[in-house]
C-alpha cells in the first residue's frame, strides 16, 4: 500500500477538523470542511511544459540586468510572474548538435534531448528524463499515487501518427522506454480522479469498486497456481500491477480533494469529424511530403485547457508530484485556424508551414509564441492560485521548466536554447532573474543537473556523459 | 529555406547487403525438418500439374505431427476485446479505448509481446466500469441483463452462473462464485439489482479467465490436447476473433471438441456465421497492411475531389470483398488479385468515377472492367493506404508490394540517413525524380527492390484514383520485379496482380501471415513444418482460403497445447 503523506486522509481530517484553506481555482475541489497538507508535509513539485519549434530569440530575449529586466511584448503574457520566472540564456543542446553523438532528424534529436540530456540513437533517447530522475527524489520523501502523469494536446501530428516517435517524445522512463502522454480528456480524467468521485455515482460504489479489485487480485492468484510456469509468470506479473491498482485507488478515494469540473460529455473530445470538416479549408502545398497526418486545431485550445486543469488539479492534490504537459510535438502539425493573423484573418496554416515549410513567417510566428506563452501563463497562473499549507503557492513549491526541442524555428538551430524556470523548488531555487549564462558555452545538462539538485539529486551526471560536466551554478 | 524532410525509414542501406531469400525460403532452407526429425513427415511435395480446383470442404487431412515450439499465454487483443464484449453483453462503440496499446506486431496480438504496465492495468478497470454502466442503463435492463424476472437479489446467483460462464469460457469455479456473490451483494446493498449486476461485470471482465486465454498445463513438458472448454475458445478466437457461441459451449459441455473430425465439423459451421467475416476482414486488412487507412486524410489542394470520410469507405469496400471472395464463393487466393468485381455503394462509385450500384450507402457486388478496377490492389484502401504523403509514392509502393504480398526483405536503411525528396519541377517525371536511386550504388541494391515494383502503381493517385498523366507527362507503369518465382516484367498494376496470383512466393507469403495471426506469435524455425504442411495443402487446394481456415484448425499447433518448462 502506497503511504501518502502529502495530504490529509479523510480518516485524519475527522480526527483533526482541520479548516478550510482554499482559493478560487482549487475551492470547487475542496470537499466541505476539508483541507490539504500541513506544513512539513508539503512536497516539492516538478512540471515540464513543452511547445514546438523553439521561439523568436531576438524578441523571446528579456531588456535589462540580471535582476532588472522587462519581458517583450512577445512574452508579455508572463508579467504577472516575472518575479517567480528564471530566463536563461544561452546554453546548447550540444548533444542533440554533435555529429557523432546522436541520430536522426533536428527535430527528433532535440526532442529527444531536451528533457534527458541524452543522445537519440534507434527509436528514443537514450537514458530518462529529468522529471523521472526528480519523482524518483521526490517518491523517497512523498509518496503520491502516480509517480508522475503526463499530458498533451495536438499531439501525435505528421509522422508520429498518434503513437510514441522520435518526433514527439520527451518523457523518458529511461532507454528506450517513451512515457507517451495522456491525450484523452475524459480517460484521463477517469484514469486519475475517477476513484474521489466513485465512477458510478452511486454510493459506495467506490468501496465496491475497491472490493472489485480485491477479488480480481484473488483471482489472479488462484489462476497463477494452476498454470504451467510461463503463464504463471505473465499472471503474477499482472496480479503484483492489481495490487499496485488497489493501494492507488484507496490512495485517490481518501484523498480531501473532490475532482475538478470538466465537460463529461463523451463527443465533446472527439477531434475526428472535426478534423474531415476542418481539413477542407486547409490550403497547404499538395507536394509536400510533410503534410502528411495534419490534424485539425479546433479542439487543440479546448482540451490543452482541460488538461492544464487535470494537470494542476492532480498536483494540488498530491495525486502526483510531478507532471508534463505538451502543446503539441515537434512536427507541429495542426491547423492553427483558432488563431489569428497580423489582419484579423483566421490562421490557415499548420505551425510547421510557418517555421519553414512555406517559407520562415517571422509575423505569424510571433503570434504563434505569444500564444504558447499566453498558455504558459495559464499553467503559472493556476499554480500560483493554489495555496499550500507552508504559506506558500503550489507554483512556489514547484519548479516549471519550458522547453522546446530547438532554438531556431526555420534553421533548426540548437545553439542558446529559450530555457525558462519558474516558481522556486519549495525556497531552493532563486528566481526573478535573467541569467545570461557566462562563457565559456555550456551544454544544457549542466542546468538538467542543477534542477535535479533542487530536489537532493545526489548524482553528478545528467544525460550523456560527455555533455555534462558540472551543474549551471547560480540558480540556488 | 526548407530543411530536409526526414526520414529514418524508408531510405536505402549502404551496409546490409541484400539477403536474396525469402523468410520462407531461409526458414525452409536452414530447417527441412523431415530431415532433422525422424519423427517428422516429409514435405508433401507440391504437384506438377496446374490448379487442381478446392477439394471438397471438410475432408480431413492426414494427421500433423509437427513439433509445436510453445503455446506462449495469450491475452485478447484490443480487436478481440471489443467483439468479445459485443457478443458476450451487447455493448458496442470503442469499448476498448481505455486500453493500453496492443502489442506492436503485424497483426497486434503477438503473445509474446504483451506488456504489463499500471496504466494497463487501469486501462482494463475503466473499460470495465465504462462497460458495466453502458451494459446496465436501468433496473430494468439490468433485469434483462441478469435473466430473472424480479429485481430481488435472488437473481444473483443464476445470473454468476450463467455470465460468468460465458466470460470465462468455461463452468465458473467455486472461488470464482463465492467472490462474484460477495461482490453481487456488495452492490446490491449500495444501489439494487443494477448495483449487484455492475460490480459483477466490472469484476469479471477484469478477471484472468476473460482476459487471458488460460489453459491447463501439464507437469512435464509434453504435448496435451486442450479440454473441450478450451477448444471451443481456440476454435472461436481463430475463425470468429471472438468468444464461443452458445453451440460451442454446448459442444464443450458435451465434451465433443476432442477428436479432429468434431472440430473440423465445428470449423465448417463457424465459417458460414457472419462473425467469420469479420475475422478474415481484419487479417487481410493487417496482412495487406491498409488498416491503417481510416486514419489517413487527404489535401484537397492536391485531391480537389476528395470527400473527407471516404476512406472508411474504402475499407468496407475491402472489406466486403475479401470476406466474399474468401466466404461466399468459396474463392482462391489468387481471385484476391484477379476478380473482375468488387463492392460498391453511391457513393463510392461516384468518387470512383464508375456508375452508381442505385443502392444508396449500402455495398453491392458490381463488375469491374479488369483493366482499371478489378483487384484487391486496385481499391482505394490499398492505394491510399500505401501513399503517406501528398503525391503516390514508389518507393512506399513498391516496399508494400516486396514485403507484404511476397514476403521479400527490405533491409533496412541505414540509421540516422537524412533524405531530401526531390522537388516537383515540371517536365520531370517521377522516374526521373527517383533517378538518384538508381545511380547511387548504395541506395540502388536495395531501391532496386522497390521502385520498379512501385512505378507500376502509378496511373493510381494518392486517394486510389486512375489518372493519365502525373506531372503532367504521360506515365509509364511498367514495372519489374527483382527476385523470387514472380521475377520480371509486368505491366501495371493488373501485371502485378497477375504475377500474385500466380506466384508460389506470394501464396505462401499469405499462409505465413495466416500461421503467425493463427498462432498469435511469430514463427520461429520450428514452425517451418506447420507452415510448410499448410503451404503445401494450400498449394493442392488451388489456394482455397476456406480450406486454408479449416486446415488451421488441424494442425498439431491447433490441436495439441505444449507447455514451457521452469527454467533449471
Amino acid at each position: 500500500m502506497i503511504k501518502s503523506t502529502n495530504r490529509i486522509s479523510r480518516r485524519l481530517i475527522l480526527r483533526s477538523g482541520a479548516a478550510v484553506i482554499g482559493l478560487p481555482f482549487l475551492e470547487a475541489m475542496l470537499r466541505p470542511g476539508q483541507s490539504f497538507a500541513q506544513a512539513d508535509q508539503v512536497a516539492q513539485r516538478f512540471v515540464s511544459f513543452y511547445t514546438p519549434g523553439g521561439t523568436l530569440l531576438e524578441y523571446w530575449r528579456p531588456v535589462g540586468t540580471e535582476t532588472a529586466w522587462e519581458f517583450q511584448k512577445m512574452l508579455a503574457p508572463l508579467t504577472p510572474f516575472k518575479a517567480k520566472i528564471n530566463m536563461i540564456d544561452a546554453l546548447d543542446m550540444s548533444v542533440a548538435i554533435d555529429a557523432d553523438a546522436g541520430e536522426g532528424h533536428h527535430h527528433c534529436r532535440g526532442s529527444a534531448g531536451v528533457l534527458t540530456g541524452h543522445s537519440l540513437f534507434g527509436s528514443f533517447a537514450d537514458g530518462p528524463s529529468i522529471d523521472q530522475l526528480i519523482a524518483d527524489e521526490i517518491m523517497k520523501v512523498h509518496q503520491s499515487p502516480f509517480k508522475s502523469l503526463e499530458f498533451a494536446t495536438g499531439w501525435g501530428t505528421g509522422i508520429g501518427n498518434n503513437a510514441p516517435h522520435s518526433s514527439n517524445m520527451i518523457n523518458m522512463a529511461g532507454n528506450d522506454m517513451p512515457l507517451a502522454p495522456a491525450t484523452d480528456p475524459l480517460s484521463t480524467f477517469n484514469r486519475i480522479f475517477g476513484d474521489l468521485q466513485g465512477d458510478m455515482a452511486m454510493g459506495d460504489q467506490v468501496a465496491v469498486s475497491l472490493q472489485v479489485l480485491d477479488s480480481v487480485a484473488r483471482q489472479y492468484q488462484s489462476a497463477a497456481a494452476q498454470v504451467g510456469y510461463a503463464d504463471r509468470v505473465k499472471l503474477e506479473q499482472h496480479l503484483t500491477l492489481v495490487t499496485e491498482a488497489r493501494a492507488k485507488a484507496e490512495d485517490i478515494a481518501n484523498t480531501v480533494c473532490g475532482a475538478p469540473k470538466i465537460n463529461m460529455d463523451p463527443g465533446f473530445y472527439e477531434v475526428r469529424d472535426a478534423t474531415k470538416d476542418q481539413i477542407l479549408d486547409y490550403k497547404g502545398d499538395p507536394n509536400k511530403q510533410s503534410d502528411m497526418n495534419v490534424k485539425s486545431g479546433d479542439l487543440v485550445p479546448t482540451i490543452g485547457d482541460v488538461m492544464t486543469q487535470l494537470m494542476v488539479a492532480a498536483l494540488g492534490c498530491g495525486l502526483t508530484n510531478v507532471a508534463s504537459m505538451q502543446w503539441g510535438d515537434s512536427e507541429a502539425k495542426f491547423l492553427l485556424n483558432f488563431l489569428k493573423d497580423e489582419a484579423g484573418q483566421p490562421f490557415k496554416d499548420h505551425h510547421h508551414g510557418y517555421q519553414h515549410d512555406r517559407g520562415f513567417q517571422a509575423g505569424s510566428l510571433e503570434i504563434i509564441y505569444n500564444f504558447y506563452a499566453q498558455k504558459f501563463a495559464d499553467v503559472l497562473g493556476k499554480l500560483d492560485a493554489v495555496q499550500e499549507a507552508n504559506g506558500a503557492t503550489l507554483l512556489d513549491n514547484a519548479a516549471v521548466l519550458y522547453v522546446s526541442e530547438l532554438q531556431k524555428p526555420d534553421t533548426h538551430s540548437r545553439n542558446d536554447m529559450p530555457f525558462i524556470l519558474a516558481g522556486t523548488a519549495a525556497g531552493k531555487m532563486r528566481s526573478g532573474r535573467y541569467i545570461q549564462v557566462p562563457g565559456p558555452r555550456q551544454p544544457h545538462n549542466h542546468l538538467l543537473l542543477a534542477i535535479c539538485q533542487l530536489y537532493g539529486f545526489q548524482g553528478t551526471v545528467v544525460g550523456n556523459p560527455k555533455y555534462c560536466t558540472s551543474a549551471l551554478s547560480g540558480l540556488s | 529555406m526548407t530543411p530536409p524532410v526526414y526520414s529514418t525509414n524508408r531510405t536505402c542501406s549502404r551496409a546490409t547487403p541484400w539477403l536474396p531469400l525469402t523468410l520462407l525460403g531461409l526458414l525452409g532452407a536452414l530447417a527441412g525438418c523431415a530431415a532433422e526429425d525422424p519423427n517428422q513427415p516429409s514435405v508433401v511435395p507440391p504437384p506438377t500439374g496446374t490448379d487442381p480446383g478446392p477439394g471438397p470442404i471438410g475432408e480431413l487431412p492426414p494427421p500433423d505431427t509437427c513439433d509445436i515450439p510453445g503455446s506462449p499465454l495469450r491475452r485478447l487483443s484490443r480487436f478481440e476485446y471489443e467483439n468479445t464484449v459485443e457478443h458476450l453483453l451487447g455493448v458496442t462503440g470503442n469499448v476498448s479505448k481505455p486500453l493500453e496499446a496492443d502489442a506492436s506486431s503485424k497483426f497486434a496480438n503477438d503473445s509474446k509481446a504483451i506488456s504489463f504496465t499500471l496504466k494497463g492495468i487501469d486501462g482494463y478497470r475503466a473499460a470495465a466500469q465504462a462497460i458495466a454502466k453502458q451494459a446496465t442503463p436501468d433496473d430494468a435492463t439490468s433485469a434483462v441483463v441478469a435473466g430473472c424476472a424480479t429485481l430481488g437479489a435472488e437473481c444473483g446467483a443464476p445470473f454468476i452462473a450463467s455470465f460468468g460462464e460465458r466470460a470465462f469460457r468455461r463452468p465458473v469455479a467455486e472461488g470464482e462464485r463465492v467472490d462474484l456473490q460477495a461482490l453481487f451483494d456488495a452492490g446490491f446493498a449500495a444501489a439494487g439489482l443494477t448495483g449487484g449486476v455492475r460490480a459483477v461485470i466490472e469484476a469479471a471482465l477484469q478477471y484472468p479467465y476473460f482476459l487471458y486465454r488460460l489453459e491447463a498445463s501439464p507437469a512435464d513438458a509434453a504435448s496435451v490436447r486442450p479440454s473441450s472448454w478450451e477448444m471451443a475458445s481456440r476454435l472461436s478466437y481463430l475463425l470468429w476473433g471472438s468468444m464461443p457461441d452458445a453451440t460451442l459451449f454446448e459442444a464443450a459441455r458435451q465434451d465433443q471438441l476432442q477428436t479432429p473430425a468434431q472440430i473440423l465439423g465445428q470449423a465448417n459451421r463457424m465459417l458460414e456465421d457472419p462473425k467469420a467475416r469479420r475475422q478474415v476482414a481484419f487479417f487481410h486488412a493487417r496482412k495487406y497492411d491498409y488498416a491503417k487507412v481510416e486514419s489517413f486524410e487527404r489535401n484537397p489542394v492536391a485531391y480537389p475531389t476528395w470527400i473527407p470520410g471516404m476512406a472508411t469507405q474504402f475499407r468496407q469496400e475491402s472489406d466486403n470483398f475479401v470476406a466474399h471472395v474468401a466466404l461466399d464463393i468459396n474463392g482462391k487466393f489468387g481471385d484476391l488479385f484477379t476478380s473482375k468485381f468488387t463492392f460498391l455503394n453511391d457513393p463510392l462509385a461516384e468518387f470512383y468515377g464508375l456508375p452508381k450500384p442505385g443502392t444508396g450507402a449500402v455495398f453491392q457486388k458490381v463488375e469491374t472492367d479488369g483493366v482499371k478496377r478489378g483487384g484487391l490492389l486496385t481499391q482505394g484502401s490499398v492505394l491510399m493506404a500505401t501513399t503517406p504523403g501528398g503525391r503516390s509514392n514508389p518507393v512506399v509502393r513498391g516496399h508494400f508490394a516486396t514485403q507484404d504480398i511476397f514476403c521479400q526483405t527490405v533491409p533496412e536503411p541505414p540509421a540516422g540517413l537524412v533524405v531530401t525528396p526531390p522537388e516537383i519541377t515540371p517536365g520531370v517525371g517521377v522516374r526521373q525524380r527517383l533517378n538518384e536511386h538508381a545511380k547511387d550504388p548504395g541506395c540502388a541494391s536495395c531501391h532496386i527492390l522497390m521502385d520498379p515494383v512501385g512505378f507500376a502503381f502509378e496511373h493510381y493517385d494518392g486517394v486510389g484514383l486512375w489518372r493519365e498523366l502525373e506531372n503532367d507527362l504521360p506515365i509509364d507503369d511498367k514495372g519489374n520485379i527483382a527476385n523470387g518465382d514472380a521475377q520480371g516484367e509486368f505491366d501495371g498494376v493488373m501485371g502485378l496482380q497477375q504475377k500474385a496470383a500466380t506466384s508460389k512466393d506470394a501464396a505462401r507469403c499469405y499462409v505465413q501471415g495466416w500461421a503467425t495471426y493463427a498462432l498469435g506469435r511469430e514463427l520461429e524455425t520450428a514452425d517451418t513444418c506447420t507452415q510448410d504442411r499448410l503451404g503445401a495443402a494450400f498449394e493442392a487446394s488451388g489456394g482455397n482460403i476456406k480450406q486454408l481456415m479449416l486446415d488451421l484448425t488441424q494442425t498439431n499447433a491447433f490441436l495439441m497445447r505444449k507447455a514451457e518448462a521452469a527454467p533449471q
